[in-house]
């Protein structure tokens, strides 16, 4: 096992039937938020239910803590919290019902903990599940995950549908927990601001295709925006750039080589720092892109 | 295993209410030659369908999916809730048995017969329904689910005042009840073994 990863995913494939994830081999490293990025239908959730040994890859191989599934299923998701995209608690229920049904399954479940974070989200124990509001939900579902002392917090688009102030709130806590460098947290998001304030790592994925995992430095190192007139852009250099959006006056190219940018177009064109939403609207698209 | 099933049981609590209303019902104010077998047994064949139906309206799978067990336990605490709820059913026969024979006076013929048809059916039942289950999804098994409870109704139906027309003698009589639940058993474990099979190559969704 890598020393420092505590998800090892190696040639990992998934096939549907209108969806395939191919080959992705990544890890998440011990003691980093890996922030799993890309557009709906990439392949994100696919790959948490694979992680969470939920899903059955069609190849590959998924070890958690060391640690396969096939052998290890419950040792493996008591170290996890895990914070679903969809909420699948029973909606009958209170919230302190469903606390009474979730805790005894973790042997370090921590009532005091999870009182905490009911405080803090400002949920009532009393409330009945289908009562609360999406963003509610999501609250509660954290509180589960944070409440049983787990050293992965895997999440699945746990900003989605959470106003502004949690969302900024729900990044704190996330920084709060990596205090802790036992501590490793893998999320999924669309909103590729959120890990601009957080992630260490970035995964991106497109069309169940891994397109890197690295630190979010390095990437930033290594990807560019080139901005130029139109007339710059022959065939050669469409060859350079990984996506291009053409307007009527000039172009946007991202490509994930920066010093040969720098080589090529210095003096030319405007080079600057794209973001990860750029980066994935410029690789989904490709060369399709028009204004 | 156990915390499976006692999640099952706080997820039903108000369906318990349910099937005590249903057993008074029948027991004390529509009492037919069925009631003591209906009372026994239809616990347990509505709780299995409850319990299933209100999984696939939470997506609850994607929940129980998450929690530190392994899908052998998922599937074990299926079939040992079947267990529970028939003790429920027994519980309540035997209670209404009781108020009928000692309070009201009125004859309520409960016998180990009974009991014993009853559990064979009750396992029998969730030995077809399980499989279908794991096999089709919930969703996609439902009107599988209702033909076996509609067979399982007119078996019922069928065998409900059988047991005080039986005139076995001793060891034969001795011989069905000891032997109907074994079957009953045997179904299961076959049963169990298919589902487990199915479900440790499904994917856990909702």
């Amino acid at each position: 096992m890598n020393e420092n990863a505590v998800v090892e995913i190696s040639r990992l494939s998934k096939k549907y039937k209108r969806f395939e994830l191919k080959d992705v081999t990544m890890d998440v490293k011990q003691g980093f938020i890996t922030g799993l990025i890309g557009a709906n239908g990439a392949g994100k959730s696919t790959l948490i239910k694979l992680l969470m040994g939920m899903s059955l890859p069609s190849g590959g191989e998924v070890r958690v803590f060391g640690q396969a599934y096939a052998s290890h299923e419950a040792e493996i998701k008591e170290r996890i919290g895990y914070v679903a995209d969809d909420c699948s608690y029973y909606e009958h229920l209170t919230v302190d019902a469903m606390r009474s049904i979730y805790a005894p399954f973790y042997k370090r479940w921590d009532d005091r903990q999870f009182a905490r974070y009911i405080d803090r989200f400002e949920l009532s124990p009393k409330a009945k599940i289908r009562s609360l509001s999406k963003g509610m939900k999501m609250k509660l579902s954290l509180a589960f995950a944070l409440s049983h002392r787990a050293e992965l917090l895997v999440m699945d688009e746990p900003t989605a549908g959470l106003d502004p102030v949690f969302r900024r709130e729900l990044l704190d806590i996330l920084s709060e927990l990596m205090l802790d460098e036992r501590k490793s947290i893998l999320f999924s998001t669309h909103i590729t601001t959120d890990l601009d304030r957080v992630a260490d790592y970035i995964a991106f994925l497109n069309r169940g295709e891994l397109v890197f995992n690295e630190s979010k430095e390095r990437v930033f190192e290594r990807y560019a925006l080139v901005k130029a007139d139109k007339e710059l852009l022959d065939a050669d250099v469409r060859r350079v750039f990984v996506g291009i959006r053409e307007t009527s006056t000039g172009f946007e190219g991202l490509t994930g080589d920066r010093r040969e940018a720098e080589r090529l177009f210095a003096g030319y064109a405007r080079i600057e720092r794209p973001t990860l939403e750029d980066i994935m609207f410029f690789t989904a698209k490709g060369a399709e892109a028009h204004v | 295993m156990f915390n499976l099933i006692r999640k099952d049981v706080i997820a039903l609590r108000m369906y318990f209410l349910f099937v005590a209303v249903y057993a008074v019902a029948f027991g004390l104010f529509l009492v037919s030659p069925f009631s003591p077998m209906m009372i026994c047994m239809l616990p347990a064949i509505m709780m299995t369908v409850f319990s299933s139906s209100i999984e696939l309206r939470n997506k609850s799978l994607l929940f129980i999916g998450s929690l530190p067990v392994r899908r052998r336990e998922i599937v074990l605490a299926k079939y040992g809730s079947i267990f529970v709820y028939l003790a429920l059913g027994m519980l309540l026969a035997a209670a209404i048995h009781a108020f009928n024979e000692y309070v009201l006076d009125v004859r309520f013929p409960f016998t180990a017969l009974h009991l014993s048809l009853s559990a064979e059916l009750a396992m029998a039942f969730a030995a077809i329904y399980y499989p279908v289950q794991f096999w089709l999804g919930v969703r996609n098994s439902s009107f599988i689910s209702f033909l076996v409870i509609f067979l399982t109704a007119a078996i019922l139906g069928g065998l409900g005042n059988l047991p005080g027309k039986l005139s076995l003698d001793l060891p034969s009589r001795t011989q069905l009840v000891a032997g109907l639940p074994f079957v009953g058993l045997l179904l299961l474990s076959v049963s169990y073994r298919i589902s487990l099979r199915l479900f440790l190559r499904k994917d856990i969704d909702g």
